[in-house]
Formats: structure tokens, C-alpha cells, sequence
């Protein structure tokens, strides 16, 4: 009953980082790509579209895969910890290649009837910068998880099995 | 109807601002430093081709799939349950020795307490022994005192033998001497008579010479 409530638990996790890394950005740059509002056509001039498409599904494939197996280990266990800490990182390198792909400075061309009339353009470096500020306190919490894990892990066992033998909360 | 969109986002934009310009002398730093390794690591990630992601989010799906499955984590796993299995046993192996040692420890005592009493008693005979030895040894220079002293008297009273006889001999010595002398003297005396003799004879062979001379002399006369 265990190991298949945490290998659900685990694709409904993948399913969910794969939606939020992958599939919404995807759609998000491809509708920018050619974005009409009122009639106007706001073209985003994104010449590295590819390249922002490249990067985002690398790390979100990668950070779907250790998402599955990051939430269908057991809880509070040292290969969770491991494997949250690699997805923190990973996320880090996603949010890190948004910027690096160009997609944190977007420019959108405002075009009425071929006529370039101006444009809008958005720098979203310092959010990236401020993501980063977080993000390296989570890794933080997750390097003080980790080997807190690692240290107590025996206890941890204990507890759990101690759970599973009196069938009072399954992992 | 496209300002008010503009507006918004500009709403957006200053609040936005305002937390990074407040959290910006604590946060930059941080992103500063992770900005580093980040584009340090991004070096060995390929640029080419997705293939190798896909290969590498595979290979975590099934190894998260492999591991998950055989250990759960609501049960203990095979490698602990020997371990434990093998700890207990070791455990009991461990008493069971520990009992056998303080058996043995045990006899080894009581045996060693037999043979401490035994050698008690045998020092304690030996130790009697001795004190009766040095007894007869305490007792032993007192008989040889005694029989020092019969010694040095017999001693003395053979030294005062020999200083009498000494004294008897010098005596005799003494005597012998005066007799020597005396000896002597009368040999002295009885030389020079005899030298006497001698003479007195000499003279009278010289005489008895002449005699026969003048005999022989007569007849060739006649």
C-alpha cells in the first residue's frame, strides 16, 4: 500500500512540475511570440525563442525526474533530502537560465497596420536576482534538512516504523 | 483602452522596485555568489541536443521507481533486518562468551585460591623451618662462643706453657751457654796445657834428637 501511495504521489508531483516548468512556459513564450491585443499586434522580438524553449525543457525535464523521485521517497528520508536539494539546485539553473537565455528582458514591438508605433520592453533581471537571494536560503533549509536526516536518520526509521507497525498514519 | 494595462503593470513594476531596493543590500550578495557557480556548472551542461536530459530524467524516473518500490520505507529493509539479525546474534554469541569467561574466570579463581591457600601453607611450614633454622643458627654462635673462649683459654694456657717452657729453655740456654763457656774455657785451658804438653814434648823429642845424635856419634868415635 505504501510504495504505491508514494509512486502516485510521485507521478502526480512529476505531473505537476512538468505543467509549471515545462508545458506554461512553453505556452506562455509561444503565445507571446504573436500577441494581438485590440487589434494590435504586440510581436515579441524574442530572437532567442528557441534557445529559451531549449533551456526550459532541459531543466524542467530534469526537475520533473527528481521531483518524482524526490516525492515518492519516503518521508524524511536521506534519499528525500538528497533529491530535494538536487531539485532546489536544478530550480535554480531553470530560474538562472531565463536569464542567461535572454528571456528576462522581453521587448514588445507595438505594430498597428505594419507601422512600428513603439514598443514596450521588460527587464525582469533583478526579480531573477531577488529569486536567486531566496533560493539560496532555501538551499539552506534543505542542506540543514538534509543532514538532519542524515544524523537522525536512525531515529527517524524508528519513528516510522514504529507508525507503520501500529497503523496510525501511512507514509 | 491600452493604458490602463500599462498602468497596472506599472503599479506592479514600482511595488516590485520598492522590495528590491529594500532587500537588495541582504539578497544581492547571495545572488551574487550563486550567480558564480551557477555559471561555472552551466560550462559542463550540453547546449546541443535534449537528449541527454531525456536520457537523464529517464534514468532518475526509473531509479526513483526501483528504489521506491523495494524499499518503501514503511517496513525494514532486507540489508537492516540481517543486520540486525547478525547484531543479535553476534549479541548473544557475545553473552554466551561473556558467561563462559566468568565461568572460567570463576574456577581459574577458585583454582588459584587452592593453590594460594597450598602455597600459604607451604610458605608457612618453610617460613617455620627458617624460624626454627635461625633459632639454631641464633643458637649455634653462642655454643661456638663458648667453645672460642675454651679455645682462647686453652690458648692462653698453652701460650703460658710455651712462655714457661721458653723461659725453661732460655734457662737451659742460659745454662748450656755458661756450660759452653765453661766448656770452652777448660777446652781453652786443656789447648794451652796441651800446647804445654806439645811444647814440653817437642823440647824433649828436640832432646831426645840431640840425644840420639850425640848416641850415634860415640860409636862412629870409637
Amino acid at each position: 500500500m505504501g510504495r504505491f501511495f508514494n509512486i502516485i504521489k510521485g507521478i502526480i508531483y512529476m505531473g505537476v512540475y512538468i505543467v509549471t516548468t515545462m508545458v506554461i512556459p512553453f505556452l506562455t513564450f509561444t503565445w507571446v511570440r504573436n500577441l494581438s491585443i485590440s487589434g494590435v499586434d504586440i510581436v515579441l522580438t524574442q530572437h532567442n525563442y528557441e534557445n529559451i524553449i531549449f533551456w526550459i525543457s532541459a531543466f524542467g525535464l530534469l526537475i520533473s525526474a527528481t521531483a518524482f523521485f524526490n516525492y515518492s521517497s519516503p518521508k524524511q528520508s536521506v534519499r528525500k533530502g538528497t533529491f530535494a536539494m538536487v531539485q532546489i539546485i536544478l530550480n535554480c539553473l531553470y530560474i538562472w537560465s531565463y536569464k542567461f537565455s535572454g528571456a528576462t528582458e522581453i521587448r514588445f514591438e507595438i505594430v498597428i497596420e505594419i507601422i512600428n508605433v513603439g514598443y514596450v520592453s521588460i527587464n525582469v533581471q533583478n526579480m531573477v536576482m531577488l529569486y536567486m537571494g531566496v533560493y539560496f536560503l532555501t538551499i539552506l533549509l534543505k542542506g540543514y534538512d538534509f543532514f538532519d536526516f542524515v544524523l537522525n536518520r536512525e531515529k527517524i526509521r524508528e519513528k516510522r516504523y514504529k507508525k507503520q507497525e501500529g497503523g496510525n498514519e501511512p507514509s | 483602452m491600452i493604458f490602463y494595462p500599462i498602468d497596472f503593470i506599472q503599479v506592479i513594476a514600482d511595488i516590485v522596485a520598492a522590495i528590491l531596493t529594500f532587500l537588495y543590500p541582504i539578497v544581492s550578495p547571495m545572488g551574487t555568489f550563486m550567480v558564480i557557480w551557477m555559471e561555472y556548472v552551466l560550462q559542463f551542461f550540453p547546449r546541443d541536443s535534449l537528449i541527454v536530459y531525456i536520457i537523464i530524467a529517464i534514468v532518475i524516473v526509473a531509479l526513483g521507481l526501483f528504489v521506491n518500490i523495494a524499499w518503501p520505507g514503511d517496513k525494514k529493509p532486507g540489508f537492516l533486518t540481517k543486520a540486525k539479525e547478525i547484531d543479535e546474534k553476534i549479541e548473544k554469541k557475545a553473552e554466551e562468551l561473556d558467561k563462559k569467561v566468568e565461568d572460567k574466570a570463576k574456577e581459574l579463581e577458585e583454582k588459584v585460591e587452592e593453590k594460594t591457600e597450598k602455597t600459604e601453607a607451604k610458605i608457612k611450614k618453610k617460613v617455620e623451618k627458617a624460624k626454627k633454622k635461625a633459632k639454631e643458627i641464633e643458637e649455634k654462635p653462642e655454643d661456638l662462643e663458648e667453645e672460642v673462649e675454651e679455645l682462647e683459654e686453652e690458648v692462653e694456657e698453652a701460650g703460658e706453657e710455651l712462655e714457661d717452657k721458653a723461659e725453661d729453655l732460655e734457662e737451659d740456654i742460659e745454662e748450656l751457654e755458661e756450660e759452653v763457656e765453661e766448656a770452652s774455657e777448660e777446652l781453652e785451658e786443656n789447648a794451652e796445657a796441651l800446647e804445654k804438653d806439645v811444647e814440653e814434648l817437642e823440647e824433649k823429642t828436640e832432646d831426645l834428637e840431640e840425644e840420639v845424635d850425640e848416641a850415634k856419634r860415640i860409636p862412629e868415635d870409637d
